[in-house]
């Protein structure tokens, strides 16, 4: 038999009530992963150390491996929050979503992705999305069906919408980058920070390099006069702020303390 | 599925029910199995910037007394060749399997979350197919799978019609968040309902519930927020994904309806740990309610 160098980890009643729940909510942003992972603890082994998150879900993952799943942590493009969510590793087509749509949904979805992906800012108008609703797969939908289609989306977190446009939601670019990055290979642009897809953020207008905001906020962070890392020409655009947990956490305590807290304890 | 990735048998001990049998598709997992430990196995995942190191997850099971039964290498060439095309197809089978198992696993967990219940002929229909004969062994594995990894439980809910439900094997509990996300699991509510259910003699009604509800000021003191509609919740939601039962009262004229815990509910929870709640949420001893007490006990002996 052979030996391998790294063990798979342990499961208890802690994580497998974690992921029970991570896989009910389909994504969550990382204080909702502490909070969760916290609960379980609670409820399955008060008097245990709360384990660090990174090696509890590095852990769930080590067993999670030989399924071609994982626990997958990304952050959303547009003011880098970080999220998790489970993804599949194997399949890599829309085949998280087929069983919960339609056929003709699931094609709306396909070519709103499309026009998502080839588009120059990340997203694509309402307009024409609903003007491809006739070349759609499976029984004929309306565009007021179709308009409802794309709310459905937006609420299992697969899209987001901005002022009649719409773009991919994090949890869609953590669980389908991989089958964006084999179908659309001329048309998909790539982050020249961290390498890895990008929908939504800033390029360089002399040489056309693109990056995320977070990763444009993070890579200027301390720099007076932000440089392009590919021509150096000027980079023109504001620079965002780099995400703080902290600060986060302070303005949703003050917004909480104004609704009165009553936390349901078990 | 592409095929030609590499597969791991799943990593888990084996199970105690199919170590007495030695069916043909076992002796074929077995063989594979040491066939599999010799090569070097790799995952084919594109993780942007993370490196995946390439090796095979420390195998529990191994079931020794099944290789026993292997006919020894004999030393002529030709016979060698058989034994080699045997292997060759064996391991090609068991990848194979592999792949159903797995297919299996994420088709039933997706069945879980939309707490859909599913049956045999569909799971034979979208994910075992041409592998109907090994049906039984996939569904196994991938029902120790879910158990052991996830602590979900495959219950048979109609054994006619081979329909099963996916439970959580851990109890209900809270999720301890607070519900803003939509439609999230609304599990305080749920058990102060089966919790008056069981206090009401196991079957009640809709008024008693409402009645019930506002003696134990629980949609005074809940955020009107996260009490978004219980009606539709109590009647609709919880029905239909098998924690309650709402049916009609037997010779009821005019008809009258009643409540009543649903297979879920008895698959989840047990009567002792709501009464358990229940006193808690009341500030009560549960053996204040000697009756109730006295059932839940019996219902803990009927379960052991």
């Amino acid at each position: 038999m052979q030996g391998s160098s790294r063990r798979a980890g342990t499961m208890t009643d802690v994580h497998r009530r974690f992921l029970q729940l991570l896989m009910t909510h389909g994504v969550l942003e990382e204080w909702e992963v502490r909070r969760l992972q916290n609960h379980c603890y609670k409820v399955h082994d008060r008097n245990a150390t709360v384990d660090k998150l990174e090696d509890f879900i590095n852990n769930i993952n080590s067993v999670l491996e030989s399924l071609y799943i994982e626990i997958k942590k990304g952050i959303t493009e547009d003011d880098g929050r970080p999220i998790y969510a489970l993804v599949n590793l194997a399949t890599t087509s829309v085949s998280k979503m087929a069983t919960d749509f339609a056929e003709n949904e699931l094609d709306l979805f396909r070519k709103a992705l499309e026009l998502i992906v080839d588009s120059e800012t990340g997203f694509a108008s309402s307009t024409n999305i609903l003007n491809l609703v006739d070349q759609l797969k499976g029984k004929k939908m309306r565009k007021k069906e179709a308009e409802q289609v794309l709310q459905k989306f937006v609420q299992s977190k697969w899209l987001i919408e901005k002022e009649g446009e719409f773009t991919l939601h994090g949890r869609a670019i953590l669980e389908m980058e991989q089958f964006i990055r084999e179908t659309y290979p001329d048309a998909v642009k790539i982050c020249n920070i961290c390498h890895s897809l990008l929908i939504q953020g800033q390029s360089c207008e002399t040489c056309g390099i693109r990056m995320h905001l977070p990763c444009v906020a993070k890579y200027f962070q301390s720099t007076s006069e932000p440089r392009c890392p590919h021509c150096n020409d000027f980079w023109p655009h504001d620079i965002p702020e780099v995400f703080d947990p902290e600060k986060e956490r302070e303005a949703g305590i003050s917004k909480s303390s104004r609704k009165s807290l009553r936390t349901r304890q078990h | 599925m592409d095929v030609s990735h590499n597969i791991h048998h799943c990593n888990l001990p084996a199970s105690p029910g199919a170590q007495g049998e030695v069916n043909n598709a076992q002796i074929i997992m077995a063989v594979a199995e040491k066939e599999e430990a010799s090569t070097t196995t790799s995952k084919n995942v594109y993780d942007s910037g993370t490196p995946c190191s390439p090796q095979s997850p420390q195998r529990a099971c191994s079931p020794p007394m099944i290789m026993g039964s292997i006919p020894e290498y004999p030393s002529d060439e030709a016979s060698c060749n058989q034994i080699e095309e045997l292997e060759d197809t064996v391991s090609l089978l068991h990848r194979a399997l592999n792949i159903k198992v797995f297919d299996l696993v994420h088709f039933l967990l997706f069945k879980y979350e939309m707490k859909d219940f599913t049956t045999k002929s569909e799971m034979l229909e979208s994910i075992v197919r041409e592998y109907e004969e090994y049906y039984p062994v996939i569904f196994s594995e991938a029902s120790e799978c879910l158990r052991l990894v996830f602590g979900i439980d495959m219950i048979e809910v109609d054994p006619f019609v081979q329909s099963y439900t996916l439970v959580t094997a851990l109890g209900i509990t809270y999720d301890g968040m607070l519900s803003d996300a939509q439609g999230k699991p609304k599990t305080d509510l749920l058990i102060v309902i089966l919790g008056i259910i069981f206090m009401q003699g196991n079957c009640v009604s809709l008024e008693m519930i409402w009645r019930m509800l506002n003696n134990i000021g629980f949609c005074d003191w809940r955020d009107p927020f996260l009490c978004e509609n219980p009606r539709k919740i109590i009647t609709e939601d919880f029905v239909q994904e098998g924690y309650l039962v709402y049916r009609q009262v037997p010779d009821s004229d005019p008809p009258s309806h009643e409540f009543l815990w649903g297979p879920r509910a008895f698959a989840e929870t047990t009567k002792m740990k709501v009464l358990e709640f229940f006193a808690s949420i009341t500030k009560s001893d549960p053996r204040s309610y000697p009756e109730k007490y006295a059932a839940a006990l019996r219902d803990e002996l009927d379960r052991a």
